[in-house]
């Protein structure tokens, strides 16, 4: 394996992916199309985009939800987009962390259960994420006694933080976070994003945060506009109005 | 997995809940025909054994068979003393028991017969009847109890008892100048036999008489004499033991083509076999009906599942993002449903064990079913079993849905 790979936490080749199978095979434009992108490992990247960017597509391609229709994609290496669909989705659980826009956790069931759900996919002990959770939650101002409450009786503010810590929890090389907040309020998002930066320096986690709101833009080292990434003749004209 | 299944359908309580209800009573109604189709046949084949031929007026065969062994219906007619004689005297009759029916204590039926009774008569698998406290009757006003008989009166060894004329419980004309006294109470059998007050011939001779006469004979009890004076004219039908069950179809059309009195003799088990025939129509009616009942219950849990789908699908989403496989929301469908029926599988039982402990007295009473409650027959335990890989055969519709949604689930679930 070469060297350069290894520091590569994201690495994108001729990605080419569309919704519209059938528009795909008559050789039209595509939903979104990536010449070549690298994040190293360890970096945190503001992705900022209008919606219909296709900024989500590229987090459900990187995720392993969705595969590319041709291109590679290869996270820390291993060359996900090339998996069989079992061991993508063991992948995500042990190297991939989301957070997105809002409904992150299972309504019905504890929030430690929810974690722990994560933990059990991601092959953590079910019993280190007691002490887990007890260790992060002053962090993320959330009262520890709230464990034992079910994700619903949260509020919104509340379950974003819980989301962070789920997606924490199989300590992930990789973190994705889509919007996550968007529906917080001005001084929730600003302890949220600090939070959130702060834990991911801690365990030098590679963060890859979509936006677009560019106020955000100011947490972060690098910052990419989707329609530079995407090379969809669509988007470019997109990006340029905005 | 599943703690989590249970959660989820927690979550969902109301309808669960219901679907839950018409699980339920689908299976157990499925359950109980089963069941008491079962027992019921049980019931009815142990209720007779050893016994060759059932002679009495002619009628139905069937209706001969439920007056004489199962205490249903009154006899059509009655039979001559002299050809009750008659058959006796045979050949190849190594013995035979008179009955004759007609009167009740107390809502039981009384049957008077003789000694032979309780020498001959079988149940089950040959087993002969067996006194669980005192002795056979051996004068006019004794009589001999069955088990239920004497639980549900508290009768002991010993208690007086008026026998009324007719079969209801209530009878306005009392035979009140004729007690009868307890001697023997028969163990349990769970036959017609537990239900059954046992007395002699003469005694049901003696209760008949006018008032007068009556009197005459309680003043000079036990007399040989007398005794022979009440030997009756009639009775209602003799069950006859043969030395060689060879000569039974020769013996059968003899008694049948007997030319001093109309007689008819049938083969219990040859008019059991007729009722059953009987019985399986409404049998398998009975059966189809219930499984249609399943069916439409099962597919209400599809139903329930599939609707429930569309809530779901963020649920899904959320299980996709932190590693669940399709195949793995695809199992935890067929948790929640397999969790549920098995809820109902045993809610089911234990409803109807239940409810048989509860109702055995008056199927047994009324019906003449005797049930055992023990749904634990290798019988009933396949039908559970059966049902439940018929659900999980519904159950992979609404699977197979929720495994193309979490194929199909993404993050932009914005909307």
């Amino acid at each position: 394996m070469p060297d350069h790979s290894l520091s590569m936490a994201i690495n994108v080749e001729g990605l080419r992916f569309s919704y519209d199978k059938q528009q795909q095979k008559q050789g039209l434009r595509a939903d979104l199309e990536i010449g070549e992108w690298q994040v190293s490992a360890g970096q945190h990247v503001f992705l900022r985009g209008e919606s219909g960017s296709g900024k989500s597509t590229l987090l459900n391609l990187l995720a392993g939800i969705l595969t590319p229709d041709s291109g590679s994609i290869t996270l820390l290496g291993e060359p996900v987009s090339t998996l069989s669909s079992r061991k993508r989705d063991a992948f995500r659980a042990k190297h991939i962390g989301v957070v997105y826009q809002q409904f992150n956790l299972i309504p019905f069931v504890s929030v430690l259960k929810n974690v722990q759900l994560a933990a059990h996919f991601g092959k953590t002990k079910a019993s280190d994420v007691g002490t887990f959770l007890s260790d992060l939650f002053p962090r993320l101002e959330l009262p520890i006694e709230c464990i034992n409450k079910k994700a619903s009786e949260l509020s919104v503010g509340q379950q974003q933080r819980v989301a962070i810590a789920r997606a924490l929890v199989n300590n992930p090389d990789i973190l994705l976070v889509d919007e996550p907040t968007s529906a917080l309020d001005a001084n929730a998002r600003d302890a949220f994003m600090k939070v959130l930066i702060e834990l991911c320096k801690q365990y030098n986690t590679t963060l890859l945060f979509v936006s677009h709101d560019a106020y955000l833009q100011s947490y972060f080292e690098q910052v990419i506009d989707m329609a530079d990434l995407n090379t969809t003749s669509n988007n470019t004209r997109a990006g340029a109005t905005s | 997995m599943l703690s989590f299944a249970w959660d989820s359908l927690r979550s969902r309580r109301k309808s669960v809940l219901l679907t839950f209800f018409s699980l339920l009573i689908s299976i157990s109604v499925l359950l109980s025909v089963e069941h008491i189709r079962a027992q019921a046949k049980d019931s009815f084949n142990r209720t007779v054994s050893d016994i060759d031929l059932i002679v009495g007026a002619p009628s139905g065969q069937l209706n001969l068979l439920l007056y004489s062994i199962f205490r249903m219906g009154s006899p059509t007619n009655n039979i001559s003393w002299e050809s009750f004689e008659t058959i006796s005297q045979q050949n190849q009759v190594e013995w035979t028991i008179p009955i004759s029916l007609g009167d009740s204590h107390q809502g039981y039926r009384v049957l008077g017969t003789s000694q032979a009774y309780f020498d001959h008569f079988k149940y089950g698998k040959k087993q002969a009847l067996q006194f669980s406290e005192g002795e056979a009757f051996n004068s006019i006003f004794e009589a001999v109890i069955g088990a239920d008989v004497a639980k549900a009166l508290g009768y002991k060894v010993g208690t007086e008892m008026v026998i009324a004329h007719g079969i209801g419980s209530v009878s306005f004309k009392n035979h009140d100048y004729a007690p009868f006294v307890v001697t023997g109470v028969l163990a349990p059998t769970g036959t017609p036999v537990d239900k059954t007050v046992h007395v002699t011939l003469a005694g049901i001779e003696a209760i008949h008489l006018a008032p007068a006469a009556l009197a005459n004979i309680l003043k000079s009890q036990n007399d040989a004499a007398t005794s022979a004076s009440l030997t009756p004219s009639s009775i209602s039908a003799v069950l006859v033991g043969l030395e060689s069950k060879m000569a039974v179809f020769t013996l059968q059309r003899a008694i049948n083509n007997y030319p001093q009195d109309r007689l008819m003799a049938i083969m219990p088990g040859v008019a059991l076999a007729e009722l059953w025939q009987m019985m399986g129509m409404v049998e398998n009616v009975l059966i189809i009906i219930s499984v249609l009942v399943l069916i439409s219950s099962l597919i209400g849990l599809s139903v329930m599942l599939l609707s429930s789908m569309r809530e779901r699908r963020r649920e899904i989403a959320v299980l996709r993002i932190i590693g669940a496989s399709p195949f793995t929301v695809f199992s935890l469908i067929m948790t929640e449903a397999m969790l549920l029926v098995s809820v109902s599988v045993l809610s089911a039982l234990g409803l109807l064990s239940l409810t048989f402990v509860v109702l055995n007295d008056w199927l047994s009473a009324t019906y003449g079913l005797f049930i055992d409650a023990n749904l634990m027959t290798p019988n009933t335990l396949s039908i559970a079993a059966i049902v439940i890989a018929c659900s999980a055969i519904t159950t992979l519709l609404p699977a197979i849905d929720a495994y193309r949604t979490a194929l199909q689930s993404n993050l932009s679930t914005e909307s």
